[in-house]
């Protein structure tokens, strides 16, 4: 925790959250959101195809989208980051942090496990067809969630 | 296969319980019909995006009205904005005199929307551009 | 403009709505979920017009866009809700009238492709090259969302005045 407190209470916190110029924490936010619209916005395209929406879409064409979930992750991961270590003690003890590191960790996982299954055709132990649409479904739940988190986030902020 | 529902199902349940214990003390209001003014001294003082706090401990005093006596917990707005309005990192710090007029918390509860504070010259820093309507009473209040 | 977003927030039906404190967060929440659907499917699209995806018929990466659509529309609606709320955040900002130019951008775009383009569109071999109209109709409407994107994000920094 107190590494926590260290973060939260840096020379580079202060500067960051007191500087009034547009290029430090409304563009890391705004970066933020556009790698949100990238890894929100490219699996919801995914799943929608895996619940049959545009089934005339090769589903093996899926495959490119993934660049564009894995890049607009790399965003978040670097823009969240630095977000957290502003906030860090904070967030360190709020429960719906967790909730919405976790959604995203268990929406990447079946996003993954999705594209194994119907992409890649590599045999997972876990059965076809059905279950595949279930994880997909589920991830779009867990995305939700994770919206949903992240914006409880910005009214638990102390 | 029943590992997968299970981890999503927990997902749920735990967003369904969180979510409506924090949302009770998340959301409150402020009553933006009300001008009030307040004068206290800075206790706390972040100047920090995404939104400027500062804390101001009213003391009670024959003129001033008890309502707005207490410690305040004054929410302004982004750094960005209100630098263009005139406020700086230095406008204020722990331990210096304030007047400002905000608008407080619906439920009672000690918290403040900034409109404008008051400095010694009797200019104002506004929070942003809005302006108010009408004057507020500056004598304390009855 | 500041006179009728006196007025507007003055109104019953603006105090009642605000006067609701879940539900501006909630719309924050629906219009973040609206541009995550609306980016992603619009932007298959726009992407596939660029000339990504090819080899994939047009027609099926429209079959993705009444999702779109949707999408926008819960943004309108959420959209009109934060304006009806607090207009005075949004009326006499050159950033918000910047967002909804892009918008209104986007949107003529759209019209454009659908009333011009879209059957020689729909016409083309999936594996054909794009035509640089195509091209330059998708890049301009991938460009205007996230236009939009960052006036609305940035909206609370770069000023609700000029």
């Amino acid at each position: 925790m107190a590494f926590f407190r260290s973060l939260q209470d840096s020379a580079f916190t202060d500067w960051f959250l007191g500087s009034d110029s547009i290029w430090t924490y409304p563009t890391v936010l705004t970066l933020h959101t556009v790698g949100m619209a990238m890894l929100v916005g490219a699996s919801i395209v995914v799943h929608l195809r895996v619940l049959h929406v545009g089934s005339g879409f090769p589903i093996e064409r899926l495959r490119t989208l993934y660049n564009i979930i894995w890049t607009g992750f790399a965003i978040n991961l670097i823009s969240g980051v630095v977000l957290f270590v502003t906030e860090a003690a904070d967030r360190a003890v709020d429960p719906v942090f967790y909730v919405k590191l976790g959604s995203i960790g268990l929406a990447l996982w079946s996003g993954v496990v999705v594209k194994r299954r119907v992409i890649d055709r590599v045999k997972v132990p876990l059965g076809a067809g059905g279950t595949t649409r279930l994880l997909s479904l589920g991830s779009l739940g867990l995305w939700t969630v994770a919206i949903v988190a992240g914006r409880l986030m910005a009214y638990l902020k102390k | 296969m029943k590992r997968v529902l299970i981890f999503l199902g927990l997902g749920v349940a735990i967003v369904a319980t969180t979510v409506p214990a924090s949302a009770h003390h998340s959301f409150a209001m402020f009553d933006m019909e009300k001008n009030v003014d307040y004068r206290g001294v800075i206790t706390d003082w972040k100047w920090q995006n995404p939104h400027v706090h500062f804390t101001v401990l009213v003391k009670p005093a024959a003129r001033v009205d008890p309502q707005t006596v207490g410690t305040w917990d004054v929410e302004g707005g982004s750094v960005n904005i209100m630098a263009r309005q005139g406020w700086t990192r230095a406008s204020y710090k722990i331990g210096d005199p304030i007047e400002l007029v905000g608008h407080p918390m619906k439920d009672g509860s000690k918290g403040i929307s900034l409109f404008y504070a008051i400095r010694p010259d009797g200019s104002r820093l506004y929070h942003d551009i809005a302006r108010p309507k009408d004057d507020v009473k500056k004598d304390g209040g009855k | 403009m500041a006179g009728f977003s006196t007025w507007l927030e003055s109104t019953a039906i603006s105090k009642a709505l605000f006067g609701l404190s879940w539900l501006w967060p909630a719309c924050e929440s629906l219009h973040f979920l609206g541009l995550c659907i609306l980016i992603g499917c619009a932007g298959l699209l726009d992407l596939r017009l660029m000339g990504f995806f090819r080899g994939v018929a047009i027609r099926d990466v429209k079959a993705f866009m009444p999702w779109g659509i949707a999408g926008f529309c819960v943004n309108l609606a959420t959209g009109a809700l934060f304006l009806i709320m607090q207009p005075h955040l949004y009326l006499t900002s050159g950033v918000w009238w910047s967002k909804v130019g892009f918008i209104a951008m986007a949107g003529l775009n759209a019209l454009f492709f659908e009333t011009r383009l879209s059957g020689s569109a729909l016409a083309l071999a999936p594996d054909a090259e794009m035509p640089p109209a195509l091209k330059i109709v998708g890049a301009l409407s991938l460009f205007s969302w996230f236009a939009v994107l960052y006036c609305g994000r940035m909206l609370p920094y770069l000023g609700t005045g000029n």
